[in-house]
C-alpha cells in the first residue's frame, strides 16, 4: 500500500507539559491527507504519529485562554523597563528607537498571531490535545479546512437536536 | 435515547449541558474553562457490536487457525491461516490474524497503521556536526557517520516525506573529516620525518 501524501497544515510546537521539560518536550505538528489528519510528534530522533480519521472524529474544542495578554504584559515589562534605563543613561534618540524596535518586535508578533488557545480533538476512543494549534486564527484557518472534508465522510449535523436526528439516520 | 458523555477534555469534569448543540460555548463546571465546540455527526454514532463467530455445524467446513469450533470467514492477508470473525483484524479492507497484526506494526510492515520511525538522517547529522565541539572524537565519529548513512541509506525515512539531502550533507561533513585526519596525520609524519632527517 503507498503511502499517502501529506500536506502541512502547522509548524511543530512544543508540548509542553512543565517549564522544565520544555527542552526535552516532543514537539508536535499537524498535517493532512485525503481520509485523515496526522499529528506527529518529533522528540530526539524518533517520529511518533497519530492518526485522527475523518470518519472518526466527534468534536473539536477550542479553549480561548491568557496567553496572549500574559506574553504581553511580560514583553510590554521588558520593554518599558529598557527603555526607561537606557532614558536615565543618557542613551541619544536612535539608540532609544533601536531598542524600541528590537525588543517590540517580539510584542507585535504576539499580537499579530491573535489570542491564544488550546485545541483538543475527541474521538470515540480518546480526547487528544493538538498543541501546534495555539492560536485562535491559526486554530479557525486549519478547522476552516478540515470540516469540509468530515462533512464529506459523515454528513451535515441537523441544527435543532442533533442527537435524536443522527439516530433517527442511522435507523 | 441516552445523552452522550461529554466531558471537559482539561479536567475531564462532566459537563452541564449534554447533549451538546452545535455552536454553543459550554463552560466546565470544575476549571471554569470556557469551550468553542464544533461537533460532527460520529459523536451521536453508537458503537457496533462486536462480532459473534458463527460455530462449526457441518463436518468438512473450514475452521479458524486459532477456534477448532468456528467457522472460518477468510484467510488471513499475510500468512494465510484461515480465521473466524473474531480473529479477523480489518485494515483498510486487509485482513489479519491478531499475531501478523501485532508483527505487521512492530516491524513497520503496515504503513497505514505505523506508528513511529527512527529519523535515522537526523542521527548521522548530529553524529556528524556535533562532535565538532571537541575534534578529537571526530577521529571514532565520521567513520560512524559513514556507517549510519551507508547501513540506512534505503531505511524509509518521515511519513511525510522527506528527501535525503541529510544524508548528503552528514556523508559529505563525515568525508571532510575524515579528509582533514589524513591531511593532520600526513602533516605529523613529514614533520616527524624532517625531524629524524636532521
Amino acid at each position: 500500500m503507498a503511502e499517502p501524501t501529506y500536506k502541512r497544515l502547522t509548524w511543530s510546537r512544543t508540548r509542553r507539559k512543565s517549564a522544565i521539560t520544555a527542552l526535552r518536550a516532543p514537539r508536535q505538528s499537524l498535517w493532512l491527507t485525503h481520509d485523515h489528519l496526522l499529528s506527529i510528534d518529533s522528540a530526539s530522533f524518533a517520529e511518533e504519529y497519530k492518526r485522527f480519521y475523518f470518519r472518526d472524529i466527534q468534536a473539536f474544542f477550542i479553549c480561548p485562554n491568557s496567553r496572549m495578554a500574559i506574553w504581553n504584559g511580560i514583553l510590554s515589562a521588558v520593554l518599558i523597563m529598557h527603555l526607561l534605563v537606557f532614558g536615565w543613561m543618557g542613551a541619544s534618540f536612535t539608540v532609544l528607537a533601536i531598542v524600541a524596535a528590537v525588543l517590540g518586535i517580539p510584542l507585535i508578533i504576539n499580537n499579530i498571531f491573535g489570542p491564544a488557545c488550546r485545541v483538543y480533538v475527541r474521538t470515540s476512543v480518546q480526547v487528544e490535545e493538538l498543541p501546534s494549534l495555539s492560536r485562535i486564527k491559526r486554530a479557525q484557518r486549519v478547522l476552516d479546512k478540515v470540516r469540509p472534508l468530515v462533512i464529506a465522510v459523515q454528513g451535515t449535523l441537523p441544527a435543532e437536536n442533533p442527537q435524536e436526528a443522527t439516530e433517527e439516520q442511522m435507523q | 435515547m441516552s445523552a452522550v458523555a461529554f466531558s471537559c477534555p482539561r479536567c475531564f469534569a462532566a459537563l452541564k449541558s449534554t447533549p451538546p448543540i452545535p455552536g454553543e460555548r459550554p463552560q466546565c463546571p470544575r476549571c471554569l474553562s470556557v469551550f468553542e465546540l464544533e461537533i460532527f455527526p460520529a459523536l451521536f454514532r453508537h458503537r457496533e457490536k462486536a462480532a459473534e463467530a458463527e460455530r462449526v455445524l457441518l463436518e468438512g467446513e473450514s475452521t479458524c487457525f486459532y477456534h477448532l469450533d468456528r467457522k472460518a470467514i477468510l484467510p488471513c492477508h499475510s500468512c494465510g491461516r484461515f480465521l473466524c470473525s473474531l480473529c479477523d483484524c480489518e485494515v483498510h479492507s486487509e485482513h489479519f490474524c491478531p499475531s501478523c497484526l501485532e508483527t505487521g506494526v512492530k516491524k513497520g510492515r503496515i504503513k497505514s497503521i505505523e506508528n513511529r520511525r527512527v529519523r535515522h538522517d537526523t542521527i548521522a547529522l548530529t553524529l556528524a556536526i556535533a562532535p565538532m565541539l571537541f575534534f578529537y572524537l571526530t577521529l571514532v565519529t565520521a567513520p560512524a557517520t559513514l556507517f549510519v548513512v551507508v547501513r540506512h541509506w534505503k531505511t524509509p525515512l518521515s511519513i511525510v516525506g522527506s528527501t535525503r539531502l541529510t544524508f548528503v550533507v552528514a556523508a559529505l561533513v563525515a568525508l571532510l573529516q575524515i579528509v582533514g585526519w589524513i591531511v593532520i596525520v600526513f602533516l605529523v609524519i613529514v614533520f616527524l620525518s624532517g625531524r629524524a632527517n636532521l
